[in-house]
């Protein structure tokens, strides 16, 4: 089982989010756009993540929407999708 | 300050890419509607298909250069290029060599000739084969030739040289299709740019060379003009800021009012981001409408060489006289630009070509033909 | 020809492995924008800062590019593992400068040459050419090329893994004082060597003129 932790971790690490302590990432603020204030590039190199740590794969853009919404969303989907 | 005033004019060329081996079959490919973009695999690390535009003329990429080179210089009124400064464009040099290298290597970097994989391996193998007084390698993406040609005219109006040699030159490498496919601006299909269903662009590769000289010859090299977008590293300046003050500029510099473009040789790449921003520049710099077409959807993009072969097929729109029409437009997602589905034979005096890179670099330059006031 | 330059201002700054004095976090206060520079995108941008910059049309050079990020790319060609967008888009030649343009709002023209171990001799010709239209240009010229397999490259064996020089010139016609020598230094690499010269050069002359042969 994933925690929220760990993803924000992997998020921190994977994106390169200098100086962000984990403790101040809130589990249901938004990733993309307000909140943590992701761009596009980030929401592909997420993609590249989750393939390279979970072999996780989309076929496209729009299979990410309902994903990628907050910390919580992306954990639940990976323990959803993986043993 | 110190610039003289000098004319500077364009003599022999020489080019190839997918779509021809010379510039006339170019741009007889361009006027037939006969892309020389193509399904191939081997290439994505997903195993994927992807569709390019690769050179396959069973002859290396090296030799086709030299081919190029040799060209020009019989077409020209040089014995030789020892008086003539050599400027390449390049943006991926000599990394398809090295990939190769490193994967035949199994992942080891011990193989790696510095002076094969760099940017200056171009300049460095065409010395082989010509000898020339000098040489500097631009690289800036896929401007790179383009920026060749903006210095060529700088150096050229010093006095400095008489002569200047520029070598746009790009090949397909694993580093190039596959990054492209990770931006997921890469197209399945051949690209219909300005189309307001364009799904991407295709990667190419291609050789351009120019010789540019203060002796008259009938196509002038009028104006150049650079500028930088200052926004994103991937994406263009959505309204095309940085576009149209490319274009302002190199309109300045050839002392021009933008009603005189009779046409703009696009960048036009097929993908959303820079057709949008390109194509709402050219509306707002250019409100006399003047033809607007690209011909990535017959050459494919050629990176870094894309500045001189677009500059080359312009020269042909120029002696031919014909504006060629975008092959497979269907429905233009800007209903204003004047981007033409056939071609049309017309008067055309003066092009205006663009070329804009990664992280906002942008490059136009006006070419004109000379007529004979008698 | 010659071109005479004034020299305005210049920096120098090396490292074995990590310039760790770039003031990364005071010169780019953005953390999502800093996070994506590279190495050579922070040396670019303090150096700039070093010598006096506003926004000046830029001249760049670098012999072996963004190493690192190239390097991420062929490895994940290589083991058949996703693509960073982030490794693709920041491989090209010129990434240190957009990167500069980006963070100090800069429209003006920015050029980039690579020319191996003559990569410090192409940024001044290109700057002394450039500069003739009157406009000061601020040249730069770094090569970071810290990586996992740099000892198979290192044939010269240089030790200082990131290295940088910035100048600010103008272009004038005043007697020239700094003259190249193609003075050598070991520990840097030889595509910085006229570069370094010419910084060494200008901070004993008050009014630092160099002569360029373009």
């Amino acid at each position: 089982m994933i925690t929220t932790e760990n993803v924000k971790a992997q998020l921190v690490e994977g994106l390169a989010l200098e100086d962000l302590d984990i403790n101040e990432i809130d589990d249901n603020a938004a990733l993309f756009n307000e909140g943590l204030g992701l761009d596009s590039v980030d929401a592909i190199e997420l993609i590249v993540i989750l393939d390279n740590a979970y072999g996780l794969k989309f076929k496209n853009m729009d299979e990410t929407k309902h994903v990628f919404v907050s910390i919580k969303t992306l954990t639940d989907y990976i323990n959803a999708h993986t043993k | 300050m110190l610039i003289q005033n000098k004319k500077i004019y364009i003599h022999g060329v020489s080019a190839c890419c997918s779509a021809g081996r010379t510039s006339e079959n170019i741009f007889k490919s361009i006027l037939s509607g006969t892309s020389g973009i193509k399904k191939y695999t081997g290439y994505l690390i997903n195993g994927e298909e992807c569709v390019i535009g690769r050179m396959d003329f069973n002859t290396t990429f090296d030799t086709l250069l030299a081919n190029n080179v040799k060209e020009v210089l019989a077409k020209s009124s040089l014995k030789n290029f020892k008086n003539t400064l050599l400027l390449v464009g390049t943006s991926v040099g000599g990394m398809t060599w090295a990939e190769k290298q490193f994967i035949e290597d199994d992942g080891s970097y011990e193989n790696i000739k510095l002076e094969k994989q760099s940017m200056q391996s171009i300049a460095l193998a065409l010395k082989q084969q010509f000898t020339f007084k000098d040489a500097i390698t631009f690289s800036t993406a896929c401007t790179s030739s383009s920026n060749a040609i903006v210095f060529a005219k700088e150096i050229l109006e010093s006095g400095a040289y008489t002569d200047v040699l520029v070598v746009g030159a790009d090949s397909i490498s694993y580093t190039t299709v596959n990054g492209f496919n990770a931006l997921g601006v890469l197209s399945k299909e051949c690209s219909i740019p300005f189309d307001a269903n364009r799904t991407g662009m295709n990667v190419a590769e291609g050789i351009g060379v120019l010789l540019l000289s203060t002796e008259p010859s009938d196509i002038q090299l009028l104006g150049v003009g650079c500028s930088s977008d200052a926004y994103n590293i991937t994406h263009p300046q959505p309204e095309g800021n940085g576009a149209k003050l490319a274009m302002h500029n190199a309109l300045k510099d050839a002392s021009l009012e933008a009603k005189e473009i009779d046409y703009i040789n696009a960048h036009g790449t097929g993908t959303v981001a820079n057709d949008t921003s390109e194509g709402k520049a050219i509306l707002e710099l250019f409100p006399h409408h003047p033809f607007v077409g690209s011909t990535k959807s017959i050459t494919g993009h050629t990176l870094g060489a894309c500045g001189a072969i677009e500059a080359i097929i312009s020269i042909q729109v120029l002696k031919q006289q014909i504006v060629p029409g975008n092959l497979d437009l269907k429905t233009k997602e800007l209903e204003a630009l004047n981007a033409l589905k056939e071609n049309k034979q017309t008067e055309v005096n003066t092009v205006l070509s663009n070329a804009f890179a990664f992280g906002g670099n942008n490059v136009s330059i006006i070419l004109q033909r000379v007529v004979d006031e008698n | 020809m010659k071109i005479n330059l004034k020299i305005l201002g210049s920096a120098y700054i090396s490292a074995d492995e990590k310039c760790d004095t770039l003031e990364e976090k005071v010169l780019v206060s953005n953390m999502m924008l800093r996070r994506r520079l590279t190495r050579g995108a922070r040396i670019a941008i303090y150096l700039a800062s070093k010598v006096g910059y506003d926004n000046e049309k830029i001249v760049f050079g670098s012999a072996y590019g963004e190493v690192q990020s190239t390097v991420s790319v062929v490895e994940s060609i290589y083991n058949k593992t996703a693509l960073s967008p982030t490794a693709f888009q920041n491989s090209v030649h010129n990434t240190p400068v957009s990167y500069l343009s980006i963070v100090s709002g800069n429209t003006a023209e920015v050029t980039t040459v690579s020319d191996l171990y003559d990569t410090s001799l192409s940024v001044l010709k290109t700057a002394a050419i450039k500069a003739l239209k009157g406009d000061k240009v601020l040249v730069l010229n770094v090569d970071a090329f810290a990586f996992n397999g740099v000892e198979a490259l290192n044939m010269c064996g240089v030790s200082q893994l990131e290295s940088g020089v910035g100048l600010l010139v103008e272009v004038t016609t005043d007697e020239a004082n700094i003259f190249i020598e193609n003075r050598q230094n070991k520990n840097i690499s030889p595509s910085l060597w006229q570069m370094l010269e010419v910084y060494e050069k200008s901070i004993v002359h008050e009014n630092a003129i160099l002569s360029v042969d373009v």
